[in-house]
């Protein structure tokens, strides 16, 4: 254990002593100040785009440059021939790897702390995060799977389709079909969603929703939302989806789950719940949100350099580092080419051979980039425990993982 | 007295990319080191002693045959537990001084806080760098650099010491305190495994010796043993060999 944390100290000692911690921090300070002056020119929500640029940039300089650190940490000391001093001592292999990797990221940790405490500085401070709630619907694959079935039964067309496609495509596009599903609420009537898990004590609610515009007039929606006794306004509203705060307290009717929308038009209103509905519920301050995002940015992170020092304990420096930005790219950019999802029938071969391949890159990046910590700040969310459970466990697994193959490959790499 | 060493037929051919053999480093080599031996692999530049020492650290993996440290597999905690090695050049952290240096092996090789912390003034102390002891190894000379890495060999009070060309880069006095060193260090029951290019000093420490030639073994034995000089011994031994090549060559 001992060895553990003296390989953590070294490294550390190393970020410290190059200066390269400094040089970092004084970057980081840099960027927010500099960008931050910048951005103040500009119209929209400087709360929104600090997120978006001056924080999103941050953490991804510090995935692509600590992910590179990492994958030079081994080969580095292996060209330098220090590995084998190392090496040599009784302490397990991939421990060695493990405890580069927890350091490495212990100091990202502490660069994206930083970064976070100088935007709750320029536009955290009293600045309040929701939770939201979606409503409840039956899943959407078992509802697609049961309707898959039924129609390859009693459709001939459908089936006749089904046959010259692939089944886990046409499962994707039912799906598609359920999730895009609206419905309609007619002139003077009320419907209602049932809304789960909202606590007891929550009192500061608010709904976000989109309404579908089928006649081409816009700001053509009027109506309440009610939600336990909170009932708000909507009338004619600018854009397409849009807030409205549930702050009129009617007394008597304080329990329920259920989110109801009246119609106050005289036309039909129509919405996709399952997309465009959410209750949102006052949680907790801007800096407690960022102390949660912060720990599932260090996950985010400790799957990068994980991965960054199992590819330098089996390639040489350059090669390591030139995968690790090929890894970051690929999570980048493959999933919206997955999700923009073109037809396959309408593919030639080496097209479908590329989406192949870009959805085979998304499976293999999604451990880092399901996880959005900072779109979820931007957006004034909360960052849900839940996620940060996924992150934490993600990121053990990984960490676990590529350290036990790093100090297997890295007996091997020794015969070179 | 048991063995703490044995190297048993082994072999190790290195290849290319597509596996193809480049160079046998080593064939069909066969040695053993006793307890409390000072014990010197000898041998012309490639003649596979530093493949040989890397099979005895378990850095590489021999093709066929056993290596044993202490009846033990290399690769096992056990027996590297048991084991300090001095490498050829110092590779030292640069930024980490002295001090920090030794207390980083100790806590390697897991030794408790105030046991490493002791050791390593004791080690300081015993390699002349205690005034140095808080000063960046990156700014010491290479003898200096030497000391340290013979200290860091040491810290964990190992039982078999392998050292690769120990008194390379050092003056002639260091070198003679390197010389007392091991004898030192023996006569407290550790055994020395060590290479030389520098005759004279493996003479007046080893107690046997093997010569390697191109990856064979030509000759062992006590120093005793071997003739009035290791050195006329050595080139006789090695020269024939070249003197083959070079025929075989212009054949």
């Amino acid at each position: 254990m001992r060895a553990f944390f003296q390989i953590i100290k070294l490294e550390l000692l190393s970020a410290l002593r190059s200066k390269t911690m400094l040089i970092f921090a004084v970057a980081v300070s840099l960027w927010m100040t500099l960008g931050r002056n910048i951005l103040k020119g500009t119209e929209s929500n400087m709360y929104q785009l600090s997120v978006r640029y001056l924080l999103g940039i941050a953490f991804s300089v510090v995935l692509v440059s600590l992910g590179s650190a990492a994958a030079g940490a081994l080969s580095s000391d292996r060209a330098a021939k220090r590995l084998q001093l190392t090496m040599i001592r009784p302490v397990p292999h991939f421990v060695i790897a493990m405890a580069r990797s927890l350091a490495i990221t212990l100091y990202g940790s502490l660069i994206i702390a930083f970064s976070l405490l100088m935007l709750w500085a320029f536009e955290g401070r009293g600045r309040m995060c929701d939770r939201v709630f979606s409503p409840v619907f039956e899943d959407a694959r078992r509802v697609a799977e049961e309707g898959y079935d039924r129609l390859y039964e009693t459709n001939a067309k459908f089936r006749e389709w089904a046959d010259q496609n692939d089944r886990e495509f046409c499962l994707k596009y039912l799906e598609d079909d359920i999730l895009n599903e609206y419905v309609t609420v007619d002139p003077g009537k009320s419907m209602s969603w049932e809304i789960r898990d909202v606590p007891d004590d929550a009192e500061d609610f608010g709904v976000r929703v989109r309404f579908i515009d089928f006649f081409g007039r816009p700001g053509s929606v009027a109506g309440k939302f009610t939600f336990r006794g909170f009932s708000g306004s909507v009338d004619n509203p600018v854009r397409s989806q849009f807030y409205v705060p549930l702050n009129v307290r009617s007394s008597g009717s304080s329990g329920g789950s259920a989110l109801e929308f009246h119609n106050n038009t005289d036309i039909p209103l129509s919405l996709q719940p399952r997309k465009d509905l959410h209750l949102l519920a006052r949680s907790d301050s801007f800096a407690w949100n960022a102390f949660r995002a912060w720990l599932v940015m260090t996950a985010v992170l400790l799957i990068v350099v994980s991965a960054g020092v199992f590819f330098g304990a089996c390639l040489g420096r350059g090669v390591a580092v030139f995968s690790v930005i090929s890894l970051l790219i690929v999570m980048v950019v493959s999933p919206a080419t997955v999700e923009d999802y073109p037809d396959p029938m309408s593919l030639n071969t080496v097209s479908r051979l590329g989406l192949k391949a870009s959805e085979f890159s998304a499976w293999v990046t999604s451990p880092v980039g399901r996880f959005s910590p900072v779109s979820t700040l931007e957006a004034e969310e909360r960052v849900e425990w839940s996620e940060i459970g996924d992150a934490a466990m993600a990121g053990v697994f990984y960490l676990v993982l590529f350290s036990f193959l790093s100090g297997l490959t890295m007996s091997r790499k020794q015969d070179d | 007295m048991s063995n703490v060493i044995e190297v048993e037929s082994v072999s190790k051919t290195f290849r290319d990319f597509w596996f193809r053999p480049t160079v046998k480093a080593v064939d069909q080599l066969s040695f053993s080191v006793a307890e409390g031996e000072v014990f010197g692999l000898l041998g012309p530049n490639g003649s596979g002693k530093s493949t040989t020492i890397k099979m005895l650290l378990g850095l590489l993996n021999p093709d066929s045959g056993n290596v044993k440290l202490f009846g033990k597999s290399p690769k096992t905690l056990a027996a590297r537990s048991d084991l300090g090695y001095l490498p050829e050049l110092s590779y030292l952290h640069p930024f980490l001084t002295a001090k920090e240096t030794l207390h980083y092996y100790g806590g390697l090789c897991g030794l408790d806080s105030k046991t490493s912390r002791q050791r390593t003034r004791e080690l300081l102390e015993m390699v002349g760098l205690a005034d140095v002891a808080n000063r960046a190894v990156g700014g010491f000379s290479k003898g200096m650099a030497r000391r340290v890495a013979f200290a860091s060999a040491l810290i964990g009070k190992p039982r078999l010491l392998v050292l690769d060309e120990p008194t390379s880069g050092l003056d002639p006095v260091s070198t003679n305190e390197v010389k007392t060193l091991v004898k030192e260090l023996v006569k407290g029951g550790m055994t020395v495994l060590m290479t030389s290019h520098l005759l004279g000093d493996t003479e007046d420490i080893c107690d046997r010796v093997v010569i390697l030639n191109c990856g064979v073994k030509v000759a062992e034995g006590a120093i005793g043993e071997l003739g009035s000089s290791l050195s006329d011994f050595f080139l006789a031994k090695v020269g024939e060999g070249r003197k083959f090549e070079m025929a075989e060559f212009l054949k």
